[in-house]
């Protein structure tokens, strides 16, 4: 195993001890500001699984994430249905209404695609301020958590557990066959067709993944907060996440999540010290793009290779392929040269 | 060039207009399987706007295009990969962010069900694997297989274009001026390249250099303002005037 993965790999498992000590070790506020920066972890990723691999920056995502916590919020305030009806709903919805935007969207790209889907995140921010149904712009209050979840920690627990789930299953995706023709999409569209592809699709399927996961940060959302209103639909929500994405790495998996640490904390923590707080995270939103393009994590990896001796001949010397690996065999395929 | 077998493809009065402008006019042509075809001219001869016709980039203001008897004029470009056309571009159009051998593997897995797998590791996938091996070795480029495309020079990106023709396995493969850009060095590599393609794939190549695309094909379409002005093998090319003249019009 080489220098950097076996980095990768220690920093993965501090990251998980780290997780798992965190309610031993932290105050109650602390652990619940660490479960909203986790959910907006995975809202965030759900934008970079379009933004950083597909090319296809959405503004707005929040439309799907708040139609998820929607779903919860009525059948909790409304109906007063049980956690499974909520959940079923929740999802349900989420998964409707990003078919019909990802529909509405698979034939546009470039400015159009930002376009369009600004315009749902709008649709759905415009539809829950006029909608006595789902409390207009007073939102849903009364949103219980599953009980076997109640206590802070439990809740804590519950949504590192699904977000490492997402997570995982999100990496599985953007090393698969479909992953890499997504990297494809955001390099050449008109190459991409040319090679069989459907792009309309391609990007059809992406964003109904891209929801999918939006939609359970949605969900998890309204249980955090035990209240749904306009707010998770605005823009400055579709904003937040592609701003997390971006600050944190576009195009990596851990960036966003990340970013959404960055963020959350500098909203809720570094706030109660600081009362120019989003002058701050203006500032280093700049700063980040100036000066580390490829946000935190590719600076981190850049100075990595830059600066560690083992790491920096690494990258230099590697030579083989991957695809080399147990298979030296090269055999000609059907098309044979004379 | 007439054929007693089912033609590769055969372009029937094939008109392209841009408002007033007429692209392409009345192009009719039949090219049978395993035979390589040149269409030269002059800039703005219409080469390029043909092919597009070919690729699906472009619908014809009038006329058909059909591949192997199968009429294709109104067919998409993803649909039209999947009946066996493969194109390279005049300017390099490859993923920059990818390695070598993911560019090769997109190309790869492009008409396989599996493309849209998201459940699987891509390099699990053994039969693209060899395709991938096989692509690259056609254009020596095995060695470069971990490389970034945007660290590669213009004429490896002009052989790594090659190669993302050929991964798919096209049965007709349409080159759009492969050798533009390059040092004498790096065309002389070019022609080789291609000259040692697989016989049995059909070519249709655009190239502005006349003695370059004279060289490694049988046959030769000359245009000039989007008509037809020629048309036989590259000898009589050679010798006939009309052609001499608009090439000495347009230097």
């Amino acid at each position: 195993m080489t220098l950097t993965n076996r980095a990768k790999l220690a920093a993965l498992g501090f990251g998980l001890v780290a997780a798992v000590a965190a309610p031993y070790a932290f105050r109650p506020f602390t652990v619940s500001i660490i479960t909203l920066a986790l959910i907006f972890g995975l809202y965030a990723m759900s934008i970079d699984l379009m933004a950083g691999y597909a090319g296809l920056v959405t503004l707005g995502h929040a439309g799907v994430f708040a139609t998820g916590a929607y779903g919860v919020g009525y059948v909790a305030s409304r109906i007063g249905g049980a956690t499974g009806q909520q959940l079923l709903v929740g999802m349900a919805a989420g998964l409707v209404v990003t078919s019909i935007f990802a529909l509405m969207a698979m034939r546009v790209g470039g400015t159009y695609f930002l376009m369009v889907t600004l315009a749902q995140g709008m649709i759905v921010w415009g539809f829950a301020t006029r909608s006595t149904d789902l409390g207009a712009e007073n939102g849903l209050t009364g949103v219980a958590r599953p009980s076997a979840f109640s206590a802070y920690w439990k809740f804590y627990y519950l949504t590192l557990a699904i977000v490492l789930l997402c997570s995982l299953a999100m990496w599985v995706i953007v090393h698969s066959p479909f992953g890499l023709s997504l990297r494809g999409l955001k390099g050449s569209e008109t190459r991409l067709q040319m090679l069989g592809y459907n792009p309309a699709l391609t990007k059809f399927y992406v964003f109904m993944l891209a929801g999918l996961f939006g939609t359970v940060a949605g969900v998890m959302y309204a249980y955090y907060n035990q209240f749904v209103s306009p707010s998770n639909a605005v823009f400055a929500t579709s904003g937040k996440g592609v701003l997390m994405a971006i600050m944190g790495g576009i195009g990596t998996l851990i960036g966003p999540v990340v970013g959404a640490f960055i963020i959350v904390f500098i909203e809720n923590v570094l706030s109660v010290h600081i009362e120019r707080w989003p002058t701050l995270l203006g500032l280093l939103f700049i700063f980040t793009i100036l000066g580390a393009r490829k946000g935190f994590v590719g600076a981190l990896s850049d100075g990595w290779y830059r600066w560690v001796p083992g790491a920096r001949a690494e990258r230099s010397t590697r030579t083989v392929s991957p695809l080399d690996a147990g298979d030296d065999a090269v055999a000609a395929p059907e098309v044979k040269a004379n | 060039m007439p054929t007693s077998v089912l033609p590769a493809l055969r372009l029937d009065e094939v008109t392209v207009r841009f408002g007033g402008l007429v692209a392409v006019d009345s192009i009719s042509m039949e090219i049978a399987p395993g035979q390589r075809w040149a269409v030269i001219g002059p800039n703005g001869a219409g080469k390029t706007t043909l092919f597009r016709t070919v690729s699906g980039e472009q619908i014809p203001t009038s006329g058909s295009v059909a591949l192997f008897d199968e009429d294709i004029t109104q067919k998409p470009p993803h649909k039209r990969a999947h009946r066996g056309i493969g194109r390279t571009y005049q300017i390099t159009n490859l993923f920059l962010e990818l390695t070598v051998e993911d560019n090769v593997m997109i190309a790869a897995q492009g008409l396989s069900r599996s493309r849209y797998v998201s459940w699987l590791p891509v390099r699990h996938k053994g039969p693209f694997r060899e395709q991938v091996h096989w692509a690259l070795e056609q254009v020596k480029l095995s060695d470069k297989r971990t490389t970034l495309v945007n660290e590669m020079s213009h004429g490896e990106q002009r052989q790594l274009e090659l190669a993302m023709g050929l991964a798919s396995k096209p049965r007709l493969l349409l080159l759009d001026e492969p050798a533009a850009g390059l040092s004498a060095s790096e065309r002389v590599l070019m022609r080789r390249l291609i000259e040692e393609l697989p016989r049995d794939l059909t070519l249709v190549l655009i190239e502005h250099d006349m003695e370059l695309a004279l060289e490694v094909v049988e046959w030769v379409l000359v245009l000039d303002n989007g008509k037809m002005i020629a048309s036989g093998p590259p000898d009589e090319i050679r010798q006939n005037e009309t052609v001499h003249a608009v090439y000495l019009k347009s230097d």
